[in-house]
């Protein structure tokens, strides 16, 4: 199984907002073929709403405008296990105390889950931090091409090969059928005789 | 006239320059980067104190006026004092 949709991945507000959308029961998103449930963005909060359940904001990042949802009615949430509520979600307090960070103007790292709402791609946020190096935004962006490059955009089967590659280097352990088996996954298989 | 594509009316930019001075009474900034200045409207900012010569950056809509002069509407604005501009 694909572990990325495990993941936060990092991601421009551009690409989030182009994932392709499976129209299953939950919507699931898909990014180069390969599924993905959670992001972490960098960018500016350029507006603010709040109301009694839920903080609803925007973070520009250069690329574009997430819409991301923070919810503050735990005690609803809590009350009903079958609502999907986990131990991951934030709690009351945390969510509070989030929500106090998110300020026009302030440059935030959002970490949450996509979903879509009304036909369009949002964030049900998890955390946020108050970034205070501007620096940290174009880190994200080197970050996100990076990953990119590296990993996310690499097929599934690619990318597992090349990450048991990389820990098989670092523990000195040398299996030859294994090698093979992940040479010819990335496209390596080649004979020593055709060499 | 500017031969930028981004130079439209109405157009939404995030801007970021040197800040040469803050007239509160006209709430009219004038930032600069390099050999070029632009004059932002700062009458919807709140929670921002302006020091000459820090970085600052603002984003909102750009205005056009009759002669080509440009203001940028300014929604947000934050100092940004360490960004690291040839990376930016």
């Amino acid at each position: 199984m694909d572990s990325l949709h495990l993941v936060h991945v990092k991601i421009l507000a551009a690409d989030l907002l182009s994932l392709t959308v499976q129209h299953t029961s939950p919507p699931s998103f898909l990014r180069c073929g390969r599924a993905v449930a959670r992001a972490e963005f960098v960018g500016v909060v350029v507006s603010r709403e709040r109301r009694d359940k839920f903080l609803r904001f925007l973070v520009d990042d250069g690329t574009g405008c997430v819409p991301c949802v923070l919810w503050l009615n735990h005690h609803y949430l809590n009350a009903n296990t079958s609502s999907g509520a986990l131990d991951s979600d934030p709690t009351a307090e945390m969510a509070l105390k989030m929500s106090e960070e998110v300020r026009l103007g302030t440059l935030l790292r959002v970490r949450g889950k996509i979903v879509m709402y009304r036909g369009e791609i949002q964030i049900a946020v998890r955390d946020v931090v108050l970034e205070k190096d501007p620096n940290a935004e174009v880190l994200h962006w080197l970050q996100c091409v990076r990953m990119a490059k590296e990993c996310y955009d690499l097929p599934p089967n690619f990318a597992q090969a090349k990450k048991r590659q990389q820990q098989r280097y670092s523990t000195s352990s040398y299996d030859p059928d294994e090698q093979r088996a992940d040479n010819k996954s990335i496209g390596l298989d080649v004979s020593l005789e055709q060499i | 006239m500017p031969s930028s594509e981004m130079f439209k009316q109405g157009a939404y930019l995030r801007v970021s320059g040197q800040l040469q001075y803050h007239d509160v009474d006209s709430v009219v900034a004038v930032i600069q980067d390099s050999s070029v200045s632009l004059k932002i409207g700062t009458q919807h900012l709140r929670e921002i104190s302006f020091r000459a010569n820090s970085m600052y950056q603002f984003i909102g809509e750009l205005l056009i006026g009759p002669e080509n002069d440009a203001i940028l509407q300014a929604r947000i604005g934050r100092n940004v004092d360490g960004l690291d501009l040839n990376l930016y």
